[in-house]
């Protein structure tokens, strides 16, 4: 037999470490050591599979010889205590914290806040302190001690407290996050140096500490030359008076980049010999090998060092040759340590372990044959990896013993703080449960609360405090300027003008009286009041009282702020630079406006303007919900009580519009227009749109207008867009509008909308698409826009056709394009020829971009009249093409000049007369396309919907009856109140749905007959020229990705279609069976989905029957509540009946939702393919439902059939026949109701405890085995492979 | 189980014993270059580096100097899948079992380079140049190895 060892380690078994054979791998690899095993699974990090025959690894539990099969009750207690202590001093720990973060600091915060208001008011609220703290400025009656009043109290503060800090806490985050950018941004570079100039003087380039970096860092490099560069012109630029130095500097830097070419030169000569010391890994690891090993030393160093540090890399270089041979000496003797001699000590190498410090090297040296033999001797335990230092040394006398030294210093450094972390990394676990615990809470929570104090000091009272103080004293002087003047007045005799000014005013207002009442009384005496109020600081103070000192502080600092800015950059330039200490507080102070401006900008974009927008989509789509208001939202329920929340949807709502017209826009960019067109909106695909760069860099003012603008037009396209359409509906009063919102079981199927819109896409895509290439088509067309627009160039919309009389242009007659003609000439063929219609070209050609990412400059030398060859047919007149860069001179922060990529290429296109109001013209009608598209789109699902609402009111309105009729149904329809056009829910949700799946239908259709007449033509490039979907592919063959998609139709289809005229098919055959396949399909769909809802709807009964009849039913009869009404049903909830309902609810609702909740958000992920069959819906939803019925409702029916035929056998006199009682015990309950009362409560509590036992059974096993697995385990064992047909080696 | 530090040295030993006790054929001291192929009687001297870990990480194969071979980067880094770890691989060229595990050992790597250097894989090439010079211009490319072949040998 052959010898067996690991496959891994290839070692043979020993006593302590059998050899095992898991998997079904045979031959030399048939075994392994367990420990080897377990080594390469965690090294793998992949199932514990074998990666050759792939069969599972198996462990088995090794037990105790004495483990019980029971495990002694007082085990189980210990466990349980363990568990419930644990859980206790976590939950402790949890609540403390939560406690500490969660309620403490928004009490804390309200509190400081308040101490801080009274010492700049000198006043309380209150007498007492503590209730003042309590209660703040709210009044207390009664007794102020009563703790429902001062839970009250408390709740309002901390949830007035709270809101605050979640508004505040993300607005300083978001701060944070800006200030990150804003720093980070080139721009913010750029902009300090504009405005102060460079960091670097020449002194402090020349100063040779700043030379002492890492050569071989290639940012460092480049900073140089860039330095060096500068320097060059700055001495070019001026007589510096120090200019020696400046020629001193330069040397110094000159000699530094030859040194630096030398060094790159070794480099490279270096990494071609491709020495595998200095390989990648190598260098990850070791650092020593790193230019930077005899740096400290240097750093102090002063000028006359600077020869010895030029020589440096020829140094390093000597160095580096010389730790090479020192680490191949220590390789080969890596045992060495202090009390050893410094002899080599062969031996020692097969017992020790590999080199921990660099243990690769040692591996790859050739192994010394002398070690052989020592290899059979087991490894000795707890050797320590040799850590070489200085006392190498002396055996390498021909190393630098500097080098050595530090070399050695720095390896032992290594060792031990890889030491340090492995000893954390053990000691981790081991405190794993106490982490929690030993975090410090009171330290979190002090210190929490002590940032807060010193936050709330900073920001609220001194600026509160100072504000006041400005306010106070402006006040003053301008008392004091005031009655000056008074008196000036009366000197000069000016106070009898004035008195008559005065007469004048009060004249006036007495002429209008209502006006003036109105302005003085909403105007004019709040402001006054408020102004008073601040200046005698009346309390208690209302908010906007608080915040006018605040808001003064604030902008005294924010203005001074840029005083200071202004005139340090009037100051400074890039020749003369600000340096030192103030130009850190410059960089400071501008990076703070700076983060500031973007912050501003961002809100503006992001949140007001989307809330604006909102705003005026309420206002437009009003009409859809209520013809009876102006703003819906003020009516709707929740909404109109919470203002934050009004924010919201309005946010909310213009959020997404925005989004829907940026993605039209995108999609007319990708598709239909001719790139260039939409020059002036940034695309996001566009590389140069750089959000925060933009924001930075522009001037604040522009971006305002810009932002403005952009308002203007939004405005008009919500008002216009939509406002219009809802108006027309609501003028003419139609009932189409408003929606219909109590058909709310529409609400039930939008999940399905959701799913069938987003499995469709593509498709509504495709034919959305189609549509507006063809409104644009048609309208450029109609407009002579082509060129302009689309890119089209035709060259009979060049001009217009005058025609001889009306009738030659009723007729249609065709005007000879390829001579066009003037006016004039015009006039004069009608005259002399019999033409009937002329051409007559106008408008002019002009110079457009060709891309959507020109720069602003190039734009404004664009849009100029070009002949056809591009002569410009006027001279270029730069002046005054654009007021708004007038206004905004393109300076230094022109576009062009850090754009990334622009590519200025213009192209020539057509610009036909009045083109300003034909561009609004084309405008409108897009608008009327869009209206047409939105408004035909939702009536035809509405109509198509129809139907099946109709269905549904009747099912709901049959079963309001308390007894079913046939008749009731036929009534009903008449009654149903559904009028046919109105707008509803219901109607609109499924109606979308079957309009999506006709559309998916006729797609499909369609493409069938295509390839069947392109199969007839046998022409496949060209086929389909008459049909917009094909013509639509080839304009934009470019777009590979509508083409591959159609391509891909196209054979999948015509694969199909050759399949079926195989089997001897035309092609009406085939269009019959897809529509009998649609039908087959939409069935079973159908009625899959019915079974569900059916199923999911008896469920739901059955579990309310429970806790109706088990729970509700026998405690009102017990308490004597009166009897169900099953036609509204309630339950009483207190203290008896809740914990009932949980416990009955874990067997009724809570099993039902744990598989509902999946399937339906399965539904919702994957589509209702997986879930929807029968056979999932009958295990999962039916069958419970028959085990509820046999287990519940069988007994309670045979009991009481039971209890029945008793009566009746016991008591046969009283009826007259069987049926008769039955009738009279079961349908009228009108015997034994106070016993059959309880039946369901009992049947249910038997069902339940059975259930109850069992799962108790389950959990105490469970828990058996866990405990056994704590305490009676010895470790787990390997499985070796069952058909095995040889024995385990011998151990 | 105490740690196996020294796992990969005993281990070398064992593969270094089982190679000169009972050497596969075509391996003599090391690896003979393949014969019928431009590799005929090259002499190329390799280093096998061996990581800590071994055998849980693969070894790494360096020609010295670099060969031309499509296999070969250009710092003579061979590029074959038994000297990948598993695991790694973002493209899913190489199965999971053509990849290095511990089974494997120093006599198969030797193995796979000797079927490499007769069988380049042109898929997943490493040596742009060589690939394009093997694909395109199979003379020159074996011209320019026999050149290196009588380099490596002194000629």
């Amino acid at each position: 037999m052959e010898e067996q060892f690991c496959r891994i380690c290839r070692g043979e078994a020993t006593p302590d470490d059998p050899l095992f054979y898991p998997c079904k791998c045979r031959g030399s690899i048939k075994y392994i050591h367990q420990g080897c095993l377990e080594e390469w699974l965690k090294h793998s990090g992949r199932d514990p599979s074998c990666d050759i025959c792939h069969v599972k690894y198996k462990f088995t539990t090794q037990f105790k010889e004495d483990t019980p099969d029971r495990v002694p009750l007082k085990l189980i207690f210990v466990k349980f205590k363990d568990t419930f202590v644990h859980l206790f001093r976590y939950g402790l720990t949890i609540s403390g914290l939560l406690f500490g973060v969660l309620i403490q600091i928004p009490l804390f915060w309200k509190a400081a806040s308040r101490l801080f208001t009274w010492i700049i008011d000198g006043a309380m609220p209150h007498e007492d302190f503590l209730i003042s703290l309590i209660y703040g400025e709210l009044q207390v009656e009664g007794d102020p001690y009563e703790l429902s009043k001062i839970a009250s109290a408390l709740t309002s503060s901390y949830f007035d407290s709270l809101s605050f800090l979640l508004t505040w806490i993300p607005i300083h985050l978001i701060l944070f996050l800006e200030h990150e950018w804003v720093s980070r941004d080139p721009g913010f570079k750029t902009l300090i140096l504009k405005k102060i100039g460079p960091a670097e003087t020449i002194v402090n380039v020349a100063r040779p500490t700043n030379l002492r970096h890492n050569v071989n860092d290639p940012e460092y490099n480049e900073r140089m030359l860039r330095e060096v560069q500068n320097l060059q012109v700055m001495l070019e630029n001026r007589n510096h008076p120090q200019n020696q130095a400046i020629q001193d500097a330069l040397r110094v830097i000159e000699q530094r980049q030859n040194a630096l070419q030398r060094e790159r030169r070794n480099e490279l000569r270096r990494r071609n010999n491709e020495d595998e010391l200095l390989d990648e890994e190598d260098e990850d690891q070791d650092p020593d090998f790193e230019p930077r090993s005899g740096e400290s030393s240097d750093n102090e160093s002063d000028d006359t060092r600077d020869e010895d540090d030029l020589l440096r890399p020829e140094r390093l270089d000597r160095l580096r040759e010389q730790m090479r041979r020192f680490d191949h000496q220590i390789e080969h003797e890596p045992e060495l340590d202090d009390q050893r001699p410094i002899i080599p000590f062969p031996n020692a190498l097969a017992a020790g372990p590999p080199n921990a410090v660099n243990p690769r090297r040692q591996i790859q040296e050739p192994i010394p044959a002398r070690v052989w033999e020592a290899f059979h001797e087991p490894p000795r335990p707890n050797e320590q990896p040799a850590a070489p230092n200085a006392a190498n040394a002396p055996i390498l006398p021909n190393i630098d013993q500097e080098a050595a030294a530090a070399l050695a210093a720095e390896r032992r450094q290594a060792a031990q703080a890889r030491g340090a972390a492995a000893a954390a990394v053990a000691a981790v676990p081991q405190e794993d449960d106490d982490v929690l615990l030993s975090l410090p809470i009171y330290m979190i929570i002090v210190g929490g609360d002590a940032f807060l104090a010193v936050y709330l000091f900073i920001a609220y009272f001194v600026p509160s405090g100072f504000g006041n103080l400005i306010f106070y004293c402006t006040a003053l002087l301008a008392n004091g300027i005031l009655a000056a003047f008074n008196k000036f007045l009366i000197i000069t005799g000016g106070k009898e003008g004035l008195n008559r000014l005065f007469d004048l005013a009060i004249e006036t207002k007495d002429k209008f009286p209502i006006t003036s009442e109105f302005i003085i009384y909403y105007f004019i005496s709040p402001v006054i009041t408020t102004l008073d109020n601040v200046y005698r600081h009346k309390l208690p103070q209302s908010t906007i009282e608080r915040i006018i000192p605040l808001s003064i502080f604030y902008g005294a600092i924010y203005s001074g702020i840029l005083y200071y800015l202004s005139s340090k950059t009037k100051k400074h330039s890039r020749n003369n630079p600000l340096l030192g200490f103030e130009r850190k507080l410059f960089v400071l102070l501008l990076d703070l406006v700076c983060t500031f401006k973007v912050f501003l900008i961002f809100a503006i974009e992001l949140v007001f303007f989307p809330m604006y927008c909102g705003f005026l989509l309420e206002l437009s789509l009003t009409p859809i919900f209520s013809y009876d208001t102006a703003l819906i939202l003020s009516k709707v329920f929740f909404i109109k009580d919470y203002m934050p929340l009004t924010f919201f949807v309005y946010w909310a709502a213009g959020t997404l519009y925005m989004c829907l017209f940026a993605l039209f826009v995108g999609m007319t960019r990708k598709f239909i227009l001719r790139p260039g067109v939409l020059f002036f909106i940034r695309s996001p695909e566009d590389p140069n749109a750089r959000l925060i760069h933009d924001a930075l860099v522009r001037p604040f003012g522009l971006q305002i207008s810009r932002i403005a603008l952009s308002g203007f037009v939004y405005t008009l396209f919500i008002l216009i867009g939509f406002g219009a359409v809802t108006q027309l509906f609501k003028l003419t009063g139609s009932s189409v509008l408003p929606l219909d919102l109590k058909s709310l079981s529409g609400v039930f199927f939008v999940n399905f909308i959701v799913y069938t819109v987003r499995e469709q896409m593509d498709l509504i895509k495709k034919y959305v698409r189609q549509y507006w290439i063809r409104a644009f088509r048609i309208t450029s067309k109609k407009l002579k826009l082509s060129s302009f627009i689309l890119g089209k160039h035709d060259s009979r919309e060049r001009g217009y056709v005058l025609y001889r009389n009306l009738k030659a242009q009723l007729e249609g007659a065709k005007p000879d394009y390829t001579e066009p003609k003037s006016r004039s000439q015009a006039k004069e063929l009608f005259k002399t020829t019999d033409v009937r219609a002329v051409f007559i070209p106008d408008g002019n050609l002009v110079r457009a971009p060709k891309h959507d990412t020109v720069s602003r400059k190039f734009v404004r030398k664009l849009f100029i009249p070009v002949s056809k060859d591009d002569k410009p047919l006027k001279s270029i007149n730069d002046s005054g093409l654009d007021k708004v860069d007038e206004k905004y001179p393109l300076d230094e922060f022109d576009d062009s000049e850090d754009e990334l990529t622009t590519t200025n290429q213009y192209e020539i296109v057509y610009r036909p007369p009045y083109f300003g109001t034909r561009i609004v013209l084309f405008l409108a009608m897009l608008w009327i396309f869009a209206a047409l598209l939105i408004v035909s789109a939702i009536l035809t699902a509405n109509i198509c919907g129809k139907p099946f609402t109709y269905l549904i009111q009747l099912f709901f309105n049959v079963t309001k009856e308390e007894t079913f009729k046939w008749s009731h149904l036929y009534s009903n329809l008449g009654q149903s109140g559904i009028s046919l056009y109105q707008l509803d829910t219901t109607s609109l949700a499924v109606g979308s749905q079957i309009v999506i799946h006709l559309l998916a239908f006729y797609d499909n259709a369609i493409q069938k007959r295509h390839i069947q007449i392109m199969e007839g033509e046998d022409v496949v490039g060209e086929a389909g020229n008459d049909n917009g979907q094909q013509e639509a592919a080839a304009n934009h063959a470019a777009n590979e990705d509508i083409a591959n998609v159609l391509e891909q139709d196209l054979i999948n289809a015509r694969e199909q279609l050759r399949r079926e005229q195989a089997n001897g098919d035309n092609g009406y055959g085939s269009i019959a069976r897809d529509v009998w396949k649609f039908i087959l399909i939409t069935g079973s769909i159908f009625s899959v989905t019915a079974f569900f809802f059916i199923s999911v709807c008896i469920n739901i009964a059955l579990c309310v029957s429970a806790h109706i009849n088990a729970i509700e039913s026998p405690y009102r009869h017990f308490y004597g509540k009166g009897e169900i009404d099953y036609t509204s049903i309630s339950f009483h909830l207190d203290y008896i009946t809740i914990p009932l309902h949980l416990l009955l609810a874990s067997f009724t609702f809570i099993p039902f939702l744990m598989r509902f909740r999946p399937d339906v958000s399965k539904i919702l992920r994957e589509g209702p393919d997986e879930v929807l069959t029968f056979k999932n819906v009958f295990k999962r939803y039916a069958l419970p439902i028959i085990s509820r019925l046999i287990s519940v409702e069988m007994i309670v029916i045979l009991v009481k059939i039971g209890i029945t035929l008793n009566e009746y056998f016991e008591h046969s006199f009283q009826y007259t026949s069987l049926r008769a009682a039955f009738y009279y015990i079961l349908v009228q309950q009108a015997i034994y109701k106070d016993t059959l009362i309880y039946l369901w409560s009992i049947i249910i509590g038997i069902n339940v405890a059975v259930r109850l036992s069992f799962k108790g059974y389950e959990l105490f096993k469970k828990i058996n085995e866990q405990i056994k697995e704590e305490y009676y385990t010895t470790g787990k064992t390997l499985e070796n492979s069952e058909n095995s047909e040889e024995t385990t080696p011998s151990s | 189980m105490p740690p196996r530090v020294n796992t990969a040295q005993r281990r070398l030993l064992k593969e270094y014993q089982q190679l000169t006790k009972d050497s596969p054929e075509g391996i003599v001291a090391g690896p003979v270059s393949p014969q019928d192929t431009p590799y005929e009687n090259g002499v190329f001297p390799a280093r096998l580096t061996f990581p800590t870990d071994y055998p849980l990480s693969p070894p790494k194969l360096v020609f010295t100097p670099a060969i031309l071979h499509p296999n070969i980067y250009a710092n003579g880094e061979v590029c074959i899948s038994i000297l990948h770890p598993p695991g790694d691989d973002p493209h899913q060229y190489e199965r999971a079992e053509e990849r290095w595990s511990p089974v494997q050992n120093v006599e198969k790597i030797l193995l796979s380079v000797i079927s490499m250097l007769s069988e380049p894989n042109i898929e997943s090439g490493a040596n742009i140049d060589a690939c394009k010079l093997w694909r395109d211009d199979r003379k020159e490319f074996e011209r320019t190895v026999r050149r290196d072949v009588r380099r490596s040998l002194g000629l």
